[in-house]
């Protein structure tokens, strides 16, 4: 039972040449860093599923390229990533609008020239989207937006129960309130319903009023989840009501006979918004914009509203004629009808807010009661 | 984890010295060197440096959600005094005892039951089935238990179909210790198996010989016997169940969050590393202690026991 | 052989906790494997029928496959390079003494008893300053840094059985201390090298919070787990689960194959 690599004679050298032999693997093409420098590779860094070859597929044909994505999970993760990893390790971003607002900080992302792209095509509201522009000048393009409200079970809750934020403090709801783990709209529900408009720039006197407000709703607490486990636990039953978040979660569990919808209460809704911005450093500008553009592109947007499980809205109307002509359906239950009532309806009736940093605390101060709020 | 209390527990007193040896003189330090330098550096660059860095890292600043070089003791003093910090520390403490608590108690009958009661060739298998879990997959296991407990899951099916309403299994201490349970006791079992392996049968053939009834034979000669390696599988335990990042997450939604959600969730107050390496500094030192307790349980029970004979 | 009842009793009732208790650890294995072949989108009572969907779905999707590869290679890499420094290390604990001994052996031993999350929070910041951030070879050193600990506690088992007169006896008859290593005891320890090998590709295969930090766009299979546990509950999960699995539970008995170690001696006369 001797094997030659275990008996032959073997020097000090070759014992070292063993230890080495990890190298040896790396010679093989894929053991290289990260194909930064490859111009047939564009690096994005984005929410899961955001590289689905649904959405990306007819890029990568167009452009003879490849989309490499890093998938993280909420906005800090993707500064974690974004700090730690050499300049050009990542061409394209796509954050949402606070976190946009973070990478501008932080010096992380480029200036866009406003002509390279469709905004005129969206909508009047969207054309000069606030939380996209500093100074003046443009650093993301919004790719998709939506609302966040509340969201139940329509077994447990009717419509009318669930038309203010008071039902989170129902007796019926003790036990079944599922929070979205991270302060910004979860907070930012509570700043609504006490009535704080715009709901994150509010002064200490507020914010503390605020605070108290959100303590007082810990014994009606189901936990405090990720996005999966908000999927899952509205599906399975541990939370009937979630503050902050929307219908690009309900709807796709509703289409798969989950019995769950969103409303915006009375007291008025936060709107997310995604965009894509150039990462400074990219050696790949050019493909970056037209990565941007494809997104953007009345058929990149049709995709990007119609991929599997995660349901948004798109702010470019070239993108809902499209979609009202390949696919009628859709847009009817994506509620994106160019006739009769449409997403944009909330909108206009001013029911929406931004979702956007606190202004006058520092985000360490939310995130602290958050987390307070969480241990209590 | 067992593999360092392994080795440590195996090093018995060496009698080779190369130092004294003769042969060896002409160069006698090259081969250890060859030998040993690679692993040294190795695990000072992949995993003392890191950590030294880390305790570092507490000093720094954030700046425009940057991280940068400083000495501030800021990031220190807003975490110890933190009211979230301490009532985590308290609520992780009180989850990592109670699993370990569980986890020994559990442990101990079935480890008996698999030493003693199991034909070699069961006893074998039995240990095949525990080692397996250790290195599988933890968190998709996490994400199995969810799908059992949940309110629409497995087992409410079950009671559901024999008329009994649905059980709040998901989400609480129940299924928090479901899932802590889950990691820490294969591993628990183990340690516990191979030291009732290793006694002497002869004792206690000696002892029921002697008319020693069962219980008195488990509390007289096994217990004692295998008092380090309950010390062991406990101190394991804790660690395993102390920092835990998965169990809290997916088993109670971290409600309330254990210091390793709270480690993730500093970090979102505008990427605060430093503050969240204060965490894990914090955290560091008192598994340190834990352990430094259980090494000197263990070991002082021992030498009484052997002084009292 | 009539025992009184109350022994039979008493052993009926041990071998029922065992089954119990080993039931409780098979659970999850077993509902990951069933629900890969759910035809349901959400795996829930009752199951929707036998379906392969799922795991053709991961056979498409290159994120997947590029996971699974990256996840093997880092695996090889690891088993190599851990077996190779875990053998270095045992052999140095076996046979020398020296004063810094304990800590030498503690470096080794201690990486698995460090939290992940705090282990891995720790080498992303300190190796992407050395310019090491978002490599496959970054994922294999920092996992060969935690699966070395494994491989030395094997080994070093193994060396426990190995005669202290052996190699002394080979410098007697004018062998050199490194060619009484390679013929005396390489050999001897080959079976624990072999578990080690696999263990070590284990413990990598199975480890995703350290590569989630340090890997940057390289994906492992687990991270990529991770991230669909994560994003969004996703059908796929459970069948790529079962791939892990089935890899993960390979590596792991064809290591215990080689390991000799049982529970409990046999041969009475050691």
């Amino acid at each position: 039972m001797r094997t030659p690599f275990l008996t032959g004679d073997i020097s000090r050298r070759s014992f070292l040449k063993a230890s080495v032999a990890a190298g040896a693997l790396a010679a093989t093409s894929r053991w290289s860093p990260a194909q930064a420098d490859d111009p047939k590779v564009l690096n994005y860094l984005s929410w899961p599923g955001n590289a689905d070859p649904y959405l990306v597929e007819q890029f990568e044909k167009e452009n003879g390229v490849k989309i490499r994505i890093k998938e993280y999970v909420g906005g800090d993760q993707m500064l974690a990533v974004i700090n730690q990893s050499p300049p050009g390790s990542f061409d394209v971003v796509l954050a949402d609008a606070e976190y946009m607002h973070l990478l501008h900080a932080a010096d992380f992302i480029e200036e866009l020239d406003p002509a390279d792209y469709p905004l005129k095509d969206y909508w009047p509201e969207f054309q000069q989207f606030p939380l996209h522009w500093f100074d003046g000048k443009l650093y993301g393009v919004m790719t998709d937006f939506g609302y966040l409200g509340l969201s139940y079970n329509t077994k447990e809750f009717t419509p009318k129960e669930v038309a203010s934020y008071a039902a989170l403090w129902s007796d019926k709801a003790k036990g079944k309130v599922g929070f979205f783990d991270w302060y910004l709209p979860s907070i930012g529900s509570i700043s609504l319903a006490n009535g704080n408009r715009p709901p994150f720039d509010i002064d200490e006197a507020h914010f503390e009023a605020v605070k108290q407000k959100l303590f007082t709703l810990k014994p009606q607490a189901s936990g405090f989840y990720t996005i999966a486990d908000i999927f899952s636990s509205l599906t399975n039953g541990r939370a009937q009501l979630v503050p902050g978040i929307g219908e690009w979660i309900t709807l796709g569990l509703r289409m798969n006979g989950v019995p769950v919808d969103t409303v915006i209460p009375e007291e008025g809704g936060l709107q997310w918004t995604e965009s894509l911005s150039i990462v400074k450093g990219t050696p790949k500008r050019d493909l970056a914009r037209k990565f941007i553009q494809y997104t953007t592109s009345p058929e990149g947007q049709v995709k990007m509203a119609t991929k599997v499980d995660n349901k948004k809205s798109i702010p470019s109307i070239p993108g809902w004629k499209l979609l009202n002509q390949t696919m009628p359906k859709e847009a009817e239950i994506l509620r994106m009808t160019l006739t009769g009532p449409n997403v944009m309806d909330e909108y206009k009736a001013k029911k929406i807010q931004f979702r956007q940093l606190p202004k006058q605390q520092e985000i360490s101060d939310w995130n602290d009661a958050w987390s307070e709020f969480k241990s209590l | 984890m067992t593999a360092a209390s392994v080795t440590t527990r195996a090093s018995a007193p060496q009698r080779w010295s190369w130092l004294g040896r003769p042969r060896m003189a002409g160069s006698p330090a090259v081969l250890p060197a060859v030998l040993g330098l690679p692993v040294l550096l190795w695990q000072a660059v992949f995993f003392a440096a890191p950590l030294v860095f880390l305790v570092v890292m507490t000093f720094w600043q954030v700046k425009a959600f940057r991280l940068e070089p400083a000495f501030v003791l800021d990031n220190w003093s807003r975490i110890l005094f933190s009211a979230t910090f301490q009532r985590a520390l308290v609520h992780t403490f009180a989850v990592a005892g109670t699993t370990t608590v569980l986890a020994v108690a559990l442990a101990f009958p079935a480890a008996y039951t698999i030493a003693f009661r199991l034909s070699p060739r069961m006893r074998d298998l039995a240990v095949a089935f525990l080692v397996v879990p250790v290195f599988s997959s933890y968190m998709l296991r996490i994400y199995a238990w969810q799908i059992v407990l949940s309110p629409e899951g497995m087992v409410n099916a079950l009671l559901g179909g024999i008329g009994i309403e649905p059980l709040p299994l998901l989400g609480g201490a129940f299924s928090l210790q479901v899932g802590l349970l889950t990691l820490t006791l294969p591993i628990a079992v183990l340690i516990l198996v191979f030291a009732m392996a290793g006694i002497d049968r002869t004792l206690i053939e000696a002892a029921e010989n002697l008319g020693c009834r069962r219980a008195r034979v488990i509390a007289h000669v096994i217990a004692p016997s295998v008092r380090p390696a309950i010390m062991l599988s406990a101190t394991t335990s804790f660690l395993l169940a102390f920092g835990d990042y998965i169990s809290p997450l997916f088993m109670t939604g971290s409600k309330p969050p254990t210091l390793s959600i709270l480690i993730v969730d500093t970090v979102k107050s505008g990427s605060q590393w430093p503050r969240a390496s204060v965490i894990g500094v914090a955290m560091l030192v008192m598994l340190a202690l834990v352990l430094g307790i259980g090494q000197w349980l263990s070991s002082g029970r021992t030498a009484r026991r052997g002084a009292a004979r | 052989m009539n025992r009184p009842l109350a022994t039979r009793l008493s052993r009926l009732a041990q071998y029922g906790f065992l089954g119990a208790l080993f039931l409780f650890i098979a659970t999850p294995m077993l509902v990951i494997v069933v629900f890969s072949f759910d035809a349901n989108r959400f795996p829930t009572i009752p199951w929707g029928g036998f379906s392969l969907e799922w795991h053709r779905a991961i056979l498409d999707d290159p994120m997947i496959r590029d996971a699974f590869v990256n996840s093997v290679l880092v695996g090889l890499g690891t088993a190599v390079a851990s077996t190779v420094l875990g053998f270095a290390a045992a052999y140095i604990d076996f046979r020398y003494r020296f004063r810094l001994k304990l800590p030498f052996v503690l470096l080794v031993a201690v990486p698995p008893a460090v939290p992940a999350t705090i282990l891995g929070m720790a080498m992303l910041a300190f190796l992407s300053r050395l310019g090491l951030f978002g490599r496959l070879e970054t994922i294999m050193a920092c996992h060969v840094a935690i699966a070395t600990s494994f491989s030395m506690a094997i080994i070093r088992l193994r060396l426990n059985d190995l005669s202290r007169d052996l190699e002394p006896a080979a410098w007697n008859l004018g062998a050199s201390p490194a060619a009484a290593l390679v013929h005396v005891v390489l050999p001897f320890c080959k079976p624990a090298l072999i578990a080690s090998f696999f263990l070590s590709a284990a413990v990598s295969f199975d480890e995703f919070l350290i590569a989630w930090f340090v890997g940057g766009v390289h994906e492992t299979l687990p991270v990529r787990i991770l991230n669909l546990l994560q994003g969004q509950v996703n059908p796929k999960i459970n069948a790529v689960g079962t791939v892990v699995l089935v890899v993960s539970v390979a590596l792991v008995l064809i290591a215990q194959r080689f390991t000799g170690v049982r529970a409990g001696r046999r041969t009475p006369t050691s």
